[in-house]
């Protein structure tokens, strides 16, 4: 009892906020699940479903702190007195580290299962979805309320926490925590990297740390590579929002393929549930193709489309589905 | 008590109940907001998106309150929420997620029977919707019929899952299944290939879809907004032999179902539960029908027939209980989902079918007519009818009956009813029998019926041909076959077939008791009658409240003659499943019965089961929309039928007795052969792809 009320006063002494991209509390998480007042198990699960593109801090954090990881979902499942944990894995991670985890696992004894998710697609890392997967269902996202954390895996309460969120607990559990997190670096002309930085860091302090010198020549795109704003150099003076990822585009990248392969990303990731993400991902990539194409087209309809995708979709990841798009057009190319 | 809400809609005050949404809200108050994949039989699925409204919530300690775009089918109501159906927003949004269901929505109108009454072509009108702004992405899709009964035409799916729903979560069919993502994805049945551009396969249940298969209940046709999937369309070849009567010796009888005339009112514009049968009588003579029969006397065949089954099977060793099977849909669920069952079924036809074998050997003897020569159309509020009068179990064997019968004419000449058929009856035998014989004495199986048209085919059939049923000067149904009881009336909701077979199984025991065997029954004595109402005979009881209501599950103890029964009462087949799963074997003392895991281990002796919600008025062929509250107005109507008439028991309904006095004169075998039919185990039916 003594390690359960440390560990919540811990984590809200630390106003740690989950590692996803929800910006969610991780002890209001964790107490609405100890609280839930469903019989029956509870489960803790460890999601390193990562499949935005620019995004492969997680794997970073699996590479070189797994076992602090386990520790985490070992000290959540204690909270909450969770008999299994999981660690819901894409099919390229568990590949290349299920002979780490599993070493790591049984040293630690601690009943934890790993799970390869089927497909290596983008809905199936958000919370619903991945439960769905993890249920044998379709993988796509549920109708909440209920949330997981009281109708999670098998509709009993379920702690979902990015793992790069259980690395930061097992450091706040033992006082080594400093208020830090991981963020990503990829593009053009640079190498993919990793670093650890302050957690409300600017855009711009982010990318001299990583030794990048802003400027006209390009522009960037910041919070995953698919669903990130895409910002001017000028626009680097503000906190990251979503995942915590820069991409470095060169500023004369052909406006078509940038805008194509954003929108074909969306086509080809959208679960099919929802009508607006579905059909209207499709529809307005058909548009733009023929728009690029030369054709005219109504850019009224376009603007209509844009506009329903962002605000009817059933899950975030319909919403986000135009960001990349109309920022481009916004604050890179004004659309001709 | 549940907590008042205020709230606004468009600027107007409302009160709201807490837990209700938007939408709700909004229907109670008669503000329209489109919605397609909100059913109130099913759970929230919030996906067609076209129910958007604009809305702001109190939130306290912000300065601004910012409107957002949500589902008004999803969105609880809130105390102080500020709701807006007509915004510019909310519109700007709704009119592009219309667009986008006409562009997965390939417009078929010409052969649609839901022309007249289309959702989606009503909201186009309403928000001036260009159907065209998007081509159709459709086309190739590919169209599954299901036996007879069911059509499920892809082309004008809009994925919105209802039906996906309904056959897993109500009916516990899982015949339909989703695959595939994105703008690939497709509503199919479980197992079906198609040729359309998507390839990833990753259909869960592909691999053992062999143990799912339809029922043909039609409950995915009442639930879809679209009219992609309906009921295999009987009418074309209804109409045809209507238009050509004239030059043919055909005559042609429609009969009309016990909860079709509570319904088809509906689909004129008039109030749920408005009683037509007058109307339908003199729609179907307009229409050009010889005859205008009433399968509420079929009903009352089917309970004797089942209720002297029940008094015999309760007076034997056999395993207990004995579910009925007139409900097609339950029957296919039987014989396929949970064989073990089969032998539990009674044997006794269904009431069209007790009808239509009637009304081709003792009405065709009484017009004197070959029987191939009568075509008989059954009225239904049901698609799985349309594959049952398929089934070869259900078929008359006309050389059997021949043989058996010497087929003389049987009936009464006393009335001089339709003295101008003349037709030789001599000659007409002749011809039979030369049949009978080129073909080698081998059987000459016909159809007990037709042609199955829905309500809502019917309705469609009187649309096209300008009748105007609400103002049709009611008919009497056609003499002799147009007699029923109360208890043939209520056979169209959940509880009916169980509550008229309790009526009489109440008199046979009775009998029984006083006479030591069923014989006055099967010689259709008037046993009430002769023992002139003084016996106890008598005394047998009227109305069985107890297994009344739309309770998904009722279970009741009824007093039945000097006995008392375990019954129970299910609608729906997800209930039905419910209810198998929880029966187990007891191996007791007599016989092994089957008794409920659950509550105190109790013995069922009699079972009803029907498919669908409700019973038949909440059928598969029942008019769009329907809902529990629709339902209940139609059995409110079944019942003030059954309340208002003189005779409310099948044993004392005089057409049943005359036939089984006249005409079976107390031949169990032709009674059997006539009014019973077998089951058997069934492999997967599965679908076949129709040409598009």
């Amino acid at each position: 009892m003594l390690f359960n009320t440390s560990i919540i006063k811990k984590l809200q002494k630390s106003n740690l906020i989950g590692r996803g991209c929800n910006n969610f509390l991780v002890a209001d998480k964790w107490l609405s699940v100890k609280n839930a007042g469903i019989k029956g198990d509870k489960f803790v699960v460890c999601n390193v479903s990562e499949s935005e593109p620019g995004m492969f801090k997680d794997e970073y954090v699996l590479k070189n702190f797994s076992e602090r990881v386990i520790d985490g979902i070992k000290i959540a499942m204690k909270f909450i007195r969770a008999k299994k944990g999981f660690i819901y894995l894409n099919p390229e991670y568990f590949k290349d580290f299920q002979d780490y985890l599993l070493p790591e696992i049984s040293a630690q004894k601690v009943n934890i299962e790993l799970y390869e998710k089927p497909l290596h697609d983008y809905v199936g890392g958000e919370e619903t979805s991945l439960l769905n997967s993890m249920q044998g269902l379709r993988v796509e996202p549920r109708f909440k309320p209920p949330f997981p954390t009281t109708h999670g895996f098998f509709n009993q309460p379920t702690i979902i926490n990015n793992c790069e969120t259980f690395y930061a607990v097992s450091l706040i559990n033992s006082g080594e925590y400093k208020n830090i997190k991981f963020y990503c670096l990829s593009g053009d002309e640079v190498d993919n990297s990793v670093k650890e930085l302050p957690v409300n860091i600017t855009i711009k302090k982010c990318l001299q740390e990583f030794g990048h010198k802003s400027s006209d020549k390009y522009f960037y795109q910041v919070g995953g590579g698919a669903a990130g704003f895409c910002y001017n150099y000028k626009q680097l003076n503000r906190a990251f929002a979503g995942n915590p990822s820069i991409i470095i585009y060169k500023k004369n990248r052909p406006e078509k393929d940038l805008i194509l392969h954003w929108l074909q990303f969306f086509k080809n990731e959208s679960c099919g549930k929802c009508l607006p993400c579905r059909e209207g991902t499709y529809r307005l990539l058909k548009l733009l193709e023929k728009q690029y194409a030369g054709e005219n087209q109504d850019q009224a309809v376009i603007n209509d489309l844009i506009f329903t995708i962002q605000n009817t979709s059933f899950c975030g990841l319909g919403k986000v589905a135009c960001n990349a798009v109309v920022s481009y057009w916004k604050n890179i190319c004004p659309k001709k | 008590m549940s907590k008042k809400i205020n709230l606004t809609i468009n600027d107007h005050a409302y009160t709201a109940h807490n837990g209700e949404t938007i939408l709700d809200v909004a229907l109670r108050e008669n503000i329209d907001i489109p919605h397609l994949c909100k059913h109130p039989d099913l759970s929230i699925q919030a996906i067609c998106r076209t129910c958007v409204v604009e809305v702001v919530k109190v939130r306290l300690g912000f300065k601004t309150q910012p409107s957002e775009i949500v589902t008004s089918c999803s969105t609880k109501v809130e105390e102080g929420m500020k709701i807006k159906t007509k915004s510019k927003d909310a519109e700007r949004a709704r009119i592009i997620n219309l667009e986008l269901i006409f562009s997965e929505h390939i417009e078929k109108c010409d052969t649609c029977i839901y022309q007249d009454n289309c959702i989606i072509l009503k909201y186009a009108k309403i928000y001036n919707i260009q159907i065209a702004r998007f081509p159709d992405r459709k086309k190739k899709y590919p169209i599954w019929q299901f036996s007879d009964s069911i059509q499920f035409d892809s082309s004008k799916c809009i994925d919105c899952r209802n039906c996906v729903e309904v056959c897993d979560k109500m009916q516990a069919c899982k015949f339909y299944e989703v695959a595939d993502r994105g703008v690939e994805t497709i509503v199919k049945p479980v197992g079906a290939y198609c040729n359309t551009p998507l390839q990833h396969n990753i259909d869960s249940l592909q691999n053992d879809s062999n143990k799912f298969d339809c029922t043909y209940c039609g409950q995915c046709v009442v639930h879809c907004p679209v009219g992609a999937i309906s009921g295999v369309p009987h009418w074309q070849k209804v109409e045809k032999l209507l238009t050509e009567k004239t030059n043919s010796s055909k005559i042609l009888i429609a009969q009309i179902a016990p909860s079709i005339r509570v319904s088809i009112g509906e689909e004129f514009g008039l109030e749920p539960g408005k009683i037509m049968t007058g109307q339908l009588a003199a729609s179907m003579k307009n229409l050009g029908f010889d005859y205008a029969f009433d399968v509420n006397l079929g009903a009352d065949f089917t309970t004797y027939e089942e209720a002297r089954e029940l008094v015999n099977w309760l007076n034997s060793d056999k395993k207990r209980p004995m579910f009925t099977s007139c409900c097609p849909a339950w029957v296919k669920f039987v014989e396929f989902y949970y064989p073990k069952f089969i032998s539990h079924l009674t044997t006794s036809n269904s009431p069209h079918m007790c009808s239509g074998p009637i009304i081709k050997t003792y009405f065709a003897d009484y017009l004197k007519k070959d029987p191939r020569d009568i075509i008989i159309v059954s009225i239904m509020p049901c698609t799985s009818k349309k594959h049952e009068i398929n089934l070869d179990t259900h078929k008359i064997d006309l050389g059997w009956c021949l043989e058996r019968l010497d087929l003389p004419n049987l009936c009464h000449s006393g009335s001089n009813y339709h003295r101008q058929f003349f037709a030789d009856t001599e000659s007409r035998n002749k011809k039979l029998d030369s049949d009978f014989h080129q073909n080698d004495k081998k059987s000459i199986k016909i159809k007990s019926v037709d042609y199955v048209l829905t309500t809502r085919e019917y309705a469609y059939l009187l649309h096209k041909h300008k009748i105007d049923l609400p103002n049709l000067k009611p008919q009497d149904l056609d003499l002799p076959l147009g007699i029923y009881s109360g208890a043939g009336a209520i056979y169209g909701t959940t509880g009916g077939v169980m509550e008229s077979a309790l009526r009489s199984t109440d008199y046979f025991f009775r009998v029984f008791d006083e006479v030591g065997s069923l014989e006055p029954v099967i010689k259709g004595e008037n046993y009430q009658l002769k023992k002139k109402r003084f016996s106890k005979i008598s005394q047998s009881r009227i109305e069985f409240k107890e297994v009344r209501g739309q309770k998904g599950i009722k279970t009741a103890r009824v007093k039945v003659g000097n006995r008392k029964l375990n019954v129970a009462v299910i609608n729906g087949l997800g209930n039905a499943k419910k209810f198998l799963d929880n029966l187990k074997q007891e191996p007791v003392r007599r016989s092994d019965n089957w008794l409920l895991k659950s509550g105190g281990g109790q013995k069922f002796d009699y079972v009803e089961v029907m498919a669908c919600p409700g019973g038949c008025i909440g059928g598969g062929g029942q008019p769009i929309p329907t809902n529990s509250k629709i339902r209940d107005q139609r059995a409110a109507a079944l019942y003030e039928i059954d309340k208002n008439l003189p005779i409310r028991t099948a044993h004392e309904n005089p057409s049943v007795l005359e036939i089984y006095q006249k005409y079976f004169k107390g031949d169990e075998e032709f009674i059997e052969h006539i009014l019973h039919s077998k089951f058997k185990q069934k492999e997967r039916e599965g679908y076949t792809v129709m040409p598009s």
